[in-house]
């Protein structure tokens, strides 16, 4: 009966939570102080979200460098105000400032940045900014003690965005049958483990439903195994001819990663050296992919009920055998 | 523990526990896409934590990076699932337990390097399978619940073995056992210390400290197996020692066949040295302060089972017990550091008392303190 109720609640979280993801790796993120993920979940929807490591960004020479004469403290990135804050401060005497940003994380044209200087707006003849493909460098002078910056953009990568495969432009044909077969297969099994719990209530209330518990335990065991099967088997091929894997824009300056590069359920790619990454960090993985908690909960829960079913048959040839 | 069960209850409970936590470190690593690994702060860089000014860091890995991840998760988590069934059907049908407790015990083993339920898990199906096979037995006289006593500094055990004609048999398997799993945790850890320090670039350190990724040898076997032979000299010398002290002292009667055997069930808290490898650390903890605290633990930890192990099998009062334990301590030191730790052994952990007048200095308060108990005073 509890083994019956685990399988019950994880076959039901399984609904809940992603069944494959993507993302970049611990040691990954670690270097770029970045963390990117993209959920796929079974009920047709794909999340990604982008996140910072708090502001630790300014000390990473490689994504977010300011050149300076002051102490930098307090750097936030707000993508809901589409900005960036930081404060300078130092000993008397003249301070200057250059702060490169990474243009896929927040973005304007050329005249379109606002600068907030100890929340007085800049005119554009107080400060300079120039950009290129990559970044944009604002630069500004000012006179110490301390001075609380806000640079302002027009674009910012938005931390987390949601989408359903439907509204793709992509031909989703393909991975929505095999979801919805793994939906319908997973629904399936949860509704057979709930019955084998009815029944298995049943029998200790003396009513003669024994025989049937290992028949609907042996579907269950079927339908939770071949669902995260089925899906493992077709997923890669359903998404490999996708446009891109994920709602959210992948950084220009990282290991790029396309669709067709899915050729496996699981899978990673390496870090290049060509990325001004650490040559120590050569042979560890910059993206991971794989089945997510929804995935290995379902597959748990059909080892879960199948090893149930064994068990009820023993339990009931034994109690024939005492008889 | 030393009551006979009409059913493997214990075990069957043991392996059933060992089997939830396999199920969950599997659960988590799938999740985790590799293994899970718990260290006292974050680092982004192999150099914050190889050199000599580095700060105190500390990581534990459940898992080998390149098992713990990818395919081989589903494979964990069947494994978890069968000494699940195993152990419920231990309690079900006790008659098969010899086929049922195997296959917990393989499958807890092979479950390690996947993570073994956070090590525990591991541990726990290990002792379960060993305690179901043996049973009717009560736990607590099967091999490894003898083994746990000993641990747990049970005078009852030392009483049984006093009482047991196939005393000694059990003892010289806990030596081979105890000294295996101790070669192989020292073997492990100094092998991977070696290659940390002296890497000649920072990706061993990054792959082995950061990412978890085991550093494996053949030769990490030899100090598991040299320790064995070596074992068994100690063990004899240091039951020679007590024995020959207990009657030219105190004129005690118990055998040398007992006290061999008390002596050895002491020397079992040396096998919490397996785990050594599983943490690791930022350089100057690594070489030196890490292994050194596991020894000094383990080893105050055999002391203490030896101090219990001869008084109860000499009958004698704890502070004659205290003070013959000084008295052999002195001479074992002396034959430990002049001879056993003389041999070079590669992979094996070696820690020497220097210089040498401090040496002999602190041999002579051991051979004080058993003087100022009255060891020598006969009543």
């Amino acid at each position: 009966m509890v083994l019956t109720m685990v399988t019950i609640i994880l076959s039901a979280t399984a609904l809940l939570v992603p069944w494959w993801s993507v993302n970049i790796s611990s040691e990954a993120s670690s270097l770029l102080k970045f963390t990117m993920k993209t959920d796929y979940y079974i009920q047709q929807t794909v999340t990604a979200a982008i996140t910072m490591n708090g502001d630790t960004v300014v000390n990473s020479s490689r994504y977010a460098p300011i050149v300076t004469n002051s102490t930098v403290s307090n750097f936030i990135f707000d993508p809901d105000r589409k900005s960036i804050n930081l404060t300078v401060s130092g000993v008397a005497g003249t301070g200057f400032c250059n702060i490169t940003i990474p243009r896929w994380l927040l973005d304007a044209n050329l005249t379109e940045w606002t600068v907030i200087f100890d929340q007085r707006e800049l005119t554009a003849q107080e400060y300079t900014v120039t950009q290129n493909t990559g970044y944009a460098f604002i630069y500004l002078n000012y006179t110490h003690p301390e001075h609380e910056i806000e640079i302002v953009g027009v674009r910012a990568e938005t931390e987390t965005q949601s989408i359903s495969l439907g509204n793709l432009t992509e031909n989703t044909e393909v991975l929505s049958l095999w979801l919805n077969v793994t939906y319908v297969a997973s629904l399936g099994g949860l509704g057979l483990s709930c019955l084998m719990l009815v029944l298995v209530v049943l029998s200790s209330f003396g009513r003669d439903a024994s025989r049937f518990l290992p028949f609907v335990g042996y579907i269950a065991t079927v339908l939770l195994f071949i669902a995260p099967v089925l899906l493992a088997m077709n997923f890669p091929s359903a998404v490999s001819h996708f446009s891109t894997l994920s709602p959210v824009s992948v950084p220009p300056t990282w290991t790029p990663i396309s669709p067709s590069q899915i050729t496996g359920f699981w899978g990673n790619i390496k870090m290049q050296t060509s990325l001004n990454l650490p040559n120590w960090a050569n042979g560890g993985n910059f993206w991971v992919w794989g089945p997510d908690a929804g995935w290995y909960l379902t597959f748990t829960a059909s080892l879960l009920i199948g090893a149930s079913s064994l068990l009820t048959r023993t339990i009931i040839k034994k109690k024939v055998e005492m008889k | 523990m030393t009551t006979e069960e009409e059913k493997p209850l214990t075990a069957s409970l043991l392996s059933l526990f060992g089997g939830i936590l396999m199920l969950i470190n599997g659960l988590l690593a799938g999740i985790n896409k590799g293994p899970i690994i718990l260290s006292t702060s974050p680092v982004s860089s192999p150099q914050e934590i190889t050199s000599s000014t580095s700060p105190s860091w500390a990581r534990v890995s459940f898992g080998f990076r390149g098992w713990a991840e990818g395919l081989w998760i589903p494979m964990t988590l069947m494994f978890a699932s069968i000494v699940l069934y195993c152990s419920i059907m231990l309690y079900i049908r006790p008659t098969q337990r010899k086929t049922l407790c195997l296959l917990i015990l393989l499958l807890s083993i092979l479950g390690i390097p996947f993570g073994g339920g956070f090590i525990i898990g591991s541990i726990l199906g290990v002792i379960g399978g060993a305690i179901g096979f043996e049973w009717p037995n009560p736990p607590g006289k099967t091999f490894f619940g003898k083994l746990l006593r000993a641990l747990r500094l049970d005078p009852t055990l030392y009483r049984d073995i006093r009482q047991d004609p196939h005393a000694l048999k059990y003892a010289a398997y806990a030596i081979i056992f105890v000294n295996i799993l101790s070669g192989l945790g020292g073997g492990l850890y100094s092998f991977s210390v070696d290659k940390i320090v002296n890497a000649q670039s920072l990706d061993i350190p990054f792959k082995t400290l950061l990412l978890g990724e085991p550093l494996l040898d053949i030769s990490i076997l030899a100090p598991a197996i040299i320790n064995i032979g070596m074992a068994v000299l100690k063990w004899i010398t240091l039951s020679l020692l007590v024995y020959i002290v207990g009657i030219l002292v105190i004129g005690q009667k118990a055998t040398f066949e007992k006290i061999a055997a008390a002596v050895a069930f002491a020397y079992v808290p040396i096998s919490l040295q397996l785990f050594m490898p599983f943490v690791l650390t930022s350089n100057p903890l690594l070489t030196f302060t890490w292994p050194f605290a596991v020894f000094v633990l383990t080893n105050a930890w055999v002391t203490l089972s030896l101090i219990l192990a001869i008084r109860q099998v000499s009958e004698i009062p704890l502070w004659k017990s205290v003070g013959i334990t000084s008295l052999t301590g002195a001479f074992y030191l002396l034959a430990n550091q002049e001879f056993f730790m003389k041999l070079d052994i590669p992979y094996s952990i070696r820690f020497f008392l220097q210089p040498e007048p401090v040496f002999l200095t602190a041999v002579a308060c051991l051979v004080i303190v058993a003087t100022a108990l009255g060891t020598f005073t006969r009543h």
